[in-house]
């Protein structure tokens, strides 16, 4: 491949991460949409969250030396 | 919609996705229990590895969060190829695919010192405490200053 063709791809490369949306765009339209819960939704999703992690198996920590 | 956390690591897990969590779902598994929005996991590099991944996140309905129209297409799975960051929400709750963050290991480092467990029935490779630890100093948000005084606070 030519160095012409290498920086080619690269730029058409660059131009296609161009166009994603950034991760703070996903993370404020995931804050906006959350936004339009209400309280006790809220409440509710913690709630059931939590219970989720509860199911989680405790790491027991290594033991050193 | 309730994020279904034990269902999305199976949907990976089915799929034969290699990955590694961090995160809230991480610092859970050490024992600090707190809420969390989403998933966060580090996915092996290689493409066989992106291109399972890519497979499942197509069944789950995957869509940027920022544009939900937009579904997991060949320029995505690019960006997986590229090492891009994708924010993601799938019909069974946000996903995190993380491959470039302030203070992670390469994978062979993050793969062979990350400790299994399991979330119900489900198996699955969880970052080290170190390693979470070291993330978390680096980047430094309120939250990851919690967690990492609640990290050090079980020692």
């Amino acid at each position: 491949m030519t160095n012409y063709a290498a920086t080619m791809r690269s730029t058409q490369r660059a131009k296609r991460e161009m166009r994603l949306p950034s991760q703070a765009a996903g993370e404020a339209a995931r804050r906006a949409r959350d936004r339009q819960l209400t309280m006790s939704e809220r409440l509710e999703r913690v709630h059931r969250l939590c219970a989720q992690m509860a199911g989680l198996t405790p790491i027991r920590r290594r033991r050193s030396g | 919609m309730l994020p279904d956390l034990a269902g999305l690591i199976a949907a990976l897990h089915d799929g034969e996705v290699r990955f590694v969590v961090i995160g809230a779902v991480a610092v859970g598994a050490h024992g600090h229990i707190r809420a969390t929005q989403d998933l966060d996991i580090v996915p092996e590099p290689r493409h066989a590895n992106l291109d399972r991944l890519g497979n499942v996140l197509v069944a789950l309905d995957a869509r940027l969060s920022a544009d939900q129209r937009r579904g997991i297409d060949a320029e995505l799975r690019h960006a997986l190829y590229v090492g891009r960051n994708l924010t993601l929400t799938t019909r069974m709750g946000d996903l995190d695919i993380v491959q470039r963050l302030p203070g992670i290991p390469p994978w062979p480092e993050l793969a062979a010192d990350a400790e299994q467990t399991t979330l119900g029935d489900v198996p699955l490779a969880v970052c080290s405490r170190e390693h979470l630890i070291a993330m978390k100093q680096v980047r430094h948000s309120l939250q990851d200053q919690a967690d990492v005084a609640a990290l050090l606070g079980e020692e």
